[in-house]
């Protein structure tokens, strides 16, 4: 089990050079371009994909990562977007189910637009995590004014995932260790008390971790200091890789 | 100078569980006291009262100012509390963001912070790792952060527990070695009998929430029958001469 967040204080790829602040802006653009094409525009969807396979490999990533990454977060794209066939109400109908259900061609057009956004924008913000270490992600995100309240959150989520995982592991292994039960009703139950173990573990920790803060005078805010600079070099990558996507979005035969 | 004065103090959980029932003792300034006891004696309980992380009932005197809501954070800049896991110290990304965290809060400006964190890892060894995520630390370099921490807020008593707790031999040797050449009112909660031995001016042990018997530490640390009482052990030097005396009568 690996968690890409908190996992990645070594980022690899090329990529991994860029300023985390270009990263993080180049991505969100990357994001806002692909959502803001009507659904009927593949052609510049291939383009932006054809943008982001390039960095992709331009990073010296496997695609076979991407191909685990997407097949993780696929399937909750697809859950979702499985009843715009139905409900898309323009087009000529292709099937008539029983019930009174109509799929119309608009109706699938729809459905690969959706996934293919989907694909896209995923492939774009796994770049950005496998690149990124967890610490750069927070210090980009903090200058970029990200509300400091989530900041925290997401800080603090990022440091004890681990310890978290770790703690599910050794209890893991100390249940596996005493014999593994056969029958799944005492395995969902063994689970559930594991689950309902490392939940109080977490609590406690929560508070003695609290303590600690409190101890060194936390008022609300995790004060941190900018160690990385942003230079020109990282304004002009940023600015070229905007301009290049944002053209590409905006233009008209 | 008295350095830490506890009277009369008793704290319950909010599960009902007392832990602390009418502690009461006193550190000199620049004196090290061990607080030694079995598990769930109170000392962890004690040591987080000493900075006003639990507020029981009786009174704790820091340096001579009487601890209450309003002084909490004066109180906190003067007692460095380390706690037993580093994980619950070391909360922040970074190990400088970690050392950083006190300072800032105490609205040192971003020069300062960033001379003081290097001086402080450089004092506890670990120069060099302040761009280091805390969980890809070993436990004996997080323990060093975790002390780096407190040590950088230019705290006057060190209050550690269980400082010693996993550390293989070497490192704990280290980590002692590091804690004696600190030059501050120290008190230490642990059951590391040697530990005690060799860094504590005096002993208090501490039995149900009780101090059962407070002194120097080698009265107190060659009383075996004392120490067996209350669960615990000679640290071994005393041991192996008490077993070399019975040879030799």
């Amino acid at each position: 089990m690996t968690v890409s967040l908190s996992d990645d204080s070594r980022p690899y790829g090329a990529l991994r050079r860029v300023n985390a602040v270009s990263k993080v802006v180049c991505c969100g653009v990357f994001i806002v371009c692909v959502v803001s094409l009507p659904p009927s525009d593949l052609p510049k969807m291939a383009g932006l994909g054809g943008i982001i396979a390039l960095l992709w490999l331009a990073a010296g990533l496997s695609p076979l990562l991407l191909i685990k990454r997407l097949g993780i977060a696929l399937p909750f794209v697809l859950m979702a977007g499985l009843s715009v066939p139905f409900l898309a109400q323009r087009g000529h109908s292709i099937v008539t189910l029983p019930g009174n259900l109509v799929i119309s061609d608009e109706g699938v057009w729809l459905f690969v637009a959706i996934m293919v956004k989907a694909t896209l924008c995923i492939t774009a913000l796994t770049l950005l995590g496998v690149t990124t270490s967890s610490q750069e992600l927070l210090s980009a995100l903090r200058r970029l004014r990200f509300p400091a309240l989530l900041l925290t959150v997401l800080s603090l989520t990022a440091r004890y995932l681990l310890i978290l995982q770790d703690e599910a592991r050794r209890m893991m292994q100390a249940r596996d260790a005493r014999g593994r039960s056969q029958s799944l009703l005492r395995r969902v139950k063994t689970t559930g008390a594991m689950v309902g173990s490392l939940f109080l573990r977490s609590y406690e920790r929560a508070e003695r971790v609290g303590q600690a803060m409190a101890a060194r005078g936390f008022d609300g805010t995790l004060p941190v200091i900018n160690r990385t600079r942003f230079t020109g070099r990282d304004a002009a990558v940023t600015l070229l890789f905007v301009a290049a996507i944002t053209t590409l979005t905006l233009w008209r035969k | 100078m008295t350095a830490i004065k506890v009277e009369n103090l008793s704290y319950s959980y909010p599960d009902g569980s007392q832990a602390l029932r009418g502690v009461s003792l006193e550190v000199v300034r620049g004196e090290t006291l061990g607080l030694l006891g079995p598990n769930g004696a109170g000392k962890s309980t004690l040591l987080l009262h000493l900075n006003g992380t639990l507020r029981g009932d009786g009174i704790v005197e820091i340096l001579g100012e009487k601890l209450t809501g309003k002084n909490l954070d004066q109180i906190r800049r003067r007692v460095g509390l380390v706690f037993e896991d580093p994980n619950d110290q070391l909360f922040m990304p970074t190990v400088f963001d970690d050392i950083a965290f006190g300072l800032l809060n105490l609205g040192r400006e971003e020069s300062v912070v960033r001379r003081l964190v290097q001086e402080t890892l450089s004092a506890v060894g670990m120069a060099d790792h302040e761009a280091h995520a805390p969980h890809r630390l070993s436990l004996g370099q997080k323990k060093r952060v975790a002390l780096a921490t407190v040590l950088a807020m230019d705290c006057t008593i060190l209050a550690l527990d269980e400082p010693t707790g996993g550390l293989d031999p070497a490192g704990r040797e280290n980590f002692i070695e590091l804690i004696k050449a600190q030059p501050l009112t120290k008190i230490i909660a642990t059951h590391d009998m040697d530990l005690a031995w060799q860094l504590c001016d005096r002993v208090a042990i501490i039995d149900q929430g009780r101090v059962s018997a407070l002194g120097p530490s080698a009265e107190l640390l060659a009383d075996a029958q004392l120490l067996r009482a209350h669960q615990l052990r000679c640290p071994l030097g005393i041991d192996i001469l008490s077993h070399k005396s019975m040879v030799n009568l």
